[in-house]
């Protein structure tokens, strides 16, 4: 018996060496994990290839070289989720008016509903065909980030025109002026969404904005037909909404840094695209700053507004003009940077006094300084707005004969 | 019977070691590891630097005959072993559509070390002669092997 257990010792310790040597020499496992992707597209045939355009000193320049100076109007509707708003025919109308540029918003509530869960219908099924449109009409198309309303959460103003940050990001804050201050303040801060501290797992809203521009500059870079990206449509500073807030000049001292680094992103990514960026506000003249990067293009935004009007003296609207940007010289984009300006928005209300001899004398205004220009906004309306069709479809010839780049 | 299971398993055990002996010798170039270690392959596909924003789908948008259109991704070695990566694509739809479009990549074999990120750019080629074919879905598979 006694034998019999030693055996079975021997034995059991025998097989555990053996056990012990296989595990020793068998040879590294080649592991595999695999990572599955699913991918989609469409073929568009028949299109012509857009010339890349880029910077050069204070010109847009195309792949040749020609100098191409930026003459169109937006085309409003997707940031506000007007879906049927655009049809080829709006383009075709624009290239007969003879436009070269179509700066389209778009809206980041649109783009990530939820949080990180990007929406990619929203550009397959319309930012797209305006791009293809836009190509079959030798139009650009310059995308532009946009912040009507801050964001769609804050209705207490009536509007439902809103565009901005998705609702998720800004749901705690109050739904009135107070809120939207606060959020504007905690955005520049460089807070998580709802004023959240940020983590690993919780990036800055600033980091989120990044990060959908990332998304939709992957899809685009490598479309010649997209003239540059406006990265911020009329940057907020809280005091606009709240007693107390920062100002435009202080809000300037984390919107620069903000761009510097939303610029050295994209160029990881886009090394190609123009990109456009504006002071606080879109107008102010507190913030007006050079920012040491390439390709990229400053733009500031001129409207009039009912009830204002305007006096017929074309002097003092191209000082207005030309020395908006006066605090101090070197801050004055249309005389002394090297850089192209665009005006991206433009426009006046056609029910203002003078309305439409504002438009001949600030276009005159725009070529005599070689002005990149967009109106604000090719749009269907009877109303005595700023758009450029009545809802028939029919051009608003009071204005568009100031437009208009053919005779 | 005590005596016959005992038969059997020194049977057995012979056969183990002759087996360990055959495999030895069938592999010379084995090497001994750390023993404890487990290894855990893993990779992950993003659209941001920072790895916040997982890729599950890529929309080529429209694209032209003959136009080649880029996408930059992140990828990063999420298991705790060096891995190189290898690039497949599958389930074409039309399954023509293979025979037009291509989907190459700048990886160039690198190994890449656990938590390590690096930036690959998709390449789509579309054949300047494709024809009958607007819209198409493929699927891209990314395989790990370390």
């Amino acid at each position: 018996m006694q034998g019999a257990l030693e055996l079975r010792r021997k034995i059991f310790e025998f097989v555990t060496l053996l056990l012990f040597i296989d595990f020793l020499i068998t040879p590294t496992l080649s592991l595999q994990s695999i990572q599955k992707i699913s991918a989609s597209g469409m073929i568009e045939y028949g299109c012509q290839r857009m010339k890349w355009l880029r910077t050069n000193g204070k010109w847009i320049v195309d792949e040749d070289g020609n100098i191409v100076i930026l003459r169109g109007a937006n085309f409003m509707g997707y940031e506000f989720g007007y879906w049927s708003s655009h049809t080829e025919e709006d383009y075709a109308k624009m290239a007969s008016w003879g436009f070269n540029v179509v700066r389209l918003p778009i809206s980041w509530h649109f783009i990530e509903p939820e949080p990180g869960l990007y929406n990619e219908t929203y550009l397959r099924n319309y930012v797209d065909k305006d791009i293809a449109w836009a190509k079959k009409y030798s139009i650009y198309i310059i995308l532009d980030m946009h912040f009507w309303g801050w964001s769609p959460r804050f209705t207490y103003h009536g509007h439902t025109w809103t565009s901005g940050l998705p609702k998720w990001m800004v749901s705690a804050y109050e739904n009135s002026a107070e809120g939207v201050g606060r959020s504007i303040t905690d955005f520049w801060l460089g807070k998580g969404p709802n004023g959240t501290e940020v983590s690993a797992e919780n990036p800055s809203m600033q980091d989120r904005l990044i990060a959908v521009w990332l998304y939709v500059l992957q899809r685009y870079v490598n479309e010649s037909a997209i003239a540059g990206y406006d990265l911020f449509n009329e940057p907020p500073y809280p005091s606009f909404f709240v007693k107390g807030g920062l100002t435009a000049g202080q809000t300037a001292a984390y919107l620069y840094p903000f761009y510097n680094r939303l610029m050295n992103e994209i160029r990881k990514v886009d090394p190609y695209h123009i990109l456009i960026y504006q002071p606080v506000g879109g107008w102010h003249t507190q913030s007006t700053q050079v920012l040491n990067e390439t390709n990229i293009v400053f733009s500031y935004h001129y409207h009039l507004h009912y009830p204002g009007n305007y006096s017929g003296n074309i002097s003092k609207l191209e000082a207005d003009i030309v020395n908006r940007y006066r605090d101090s010289p070197a801050d004055n984009p249309i005389k002394n940077w090297n850089i192209p300006v665009l005006v991206g928005e433009f426009g006046v209300e056609l029910r203002c006094s003078n309305s439409t001899l504002w438009v001949k004398d600030v276009v005159t205004i725009w070529s005599k300084y070689n002005l990149n220009w967009a109106w604000w906004t090719y749009w269907k309306s009877d109303k005595p707005d700023m758009s450029l069709c009545y809802a028939n479809g029919t051009e608003k010839s009071e204005i568009v004969q100031y437009l208009k780049q053919f005779p | 019977m005590y005596v016959a299971n005992l038969a059997k398993i020194g049977t057995i055990a012979m056969v183990l070691a002759s087996m360990a002996i055959v495999y030895a010798l069938t592999y010379p170039s084995v090497r001994l590891r750390s023993v404890g270690n487990i290894k855990a392959l893993g990779v992950g596909v993003y659209w941001d630097s920072g790895c916040s924003q997982s890729v599950s789908s890529i929309d080529w948008g429209m694209v032209e005959p003959g136009a080649v259109k880029n996408v930059t991704v992140y990828i990063r070695n999420e298991g705790n072993a060096p891995i190189t990566l290898s690039l497949q694509t599958s389930n074409w739809n039309p399954s023509n559509a293979a025979d037009y479009i291509s989907l190459s990549w700048n990886y160039n074999g690198q190994t890449i070390n656990a938590n390590q990120v690096i930036t690959v750019t998709l390449t789509l080629s579309i054949s300047s002669n494709i024809q009958g074919i607007t819209t198409f879905s493929f699927d891209i598979i990314i395989s790990a092997v370390g």
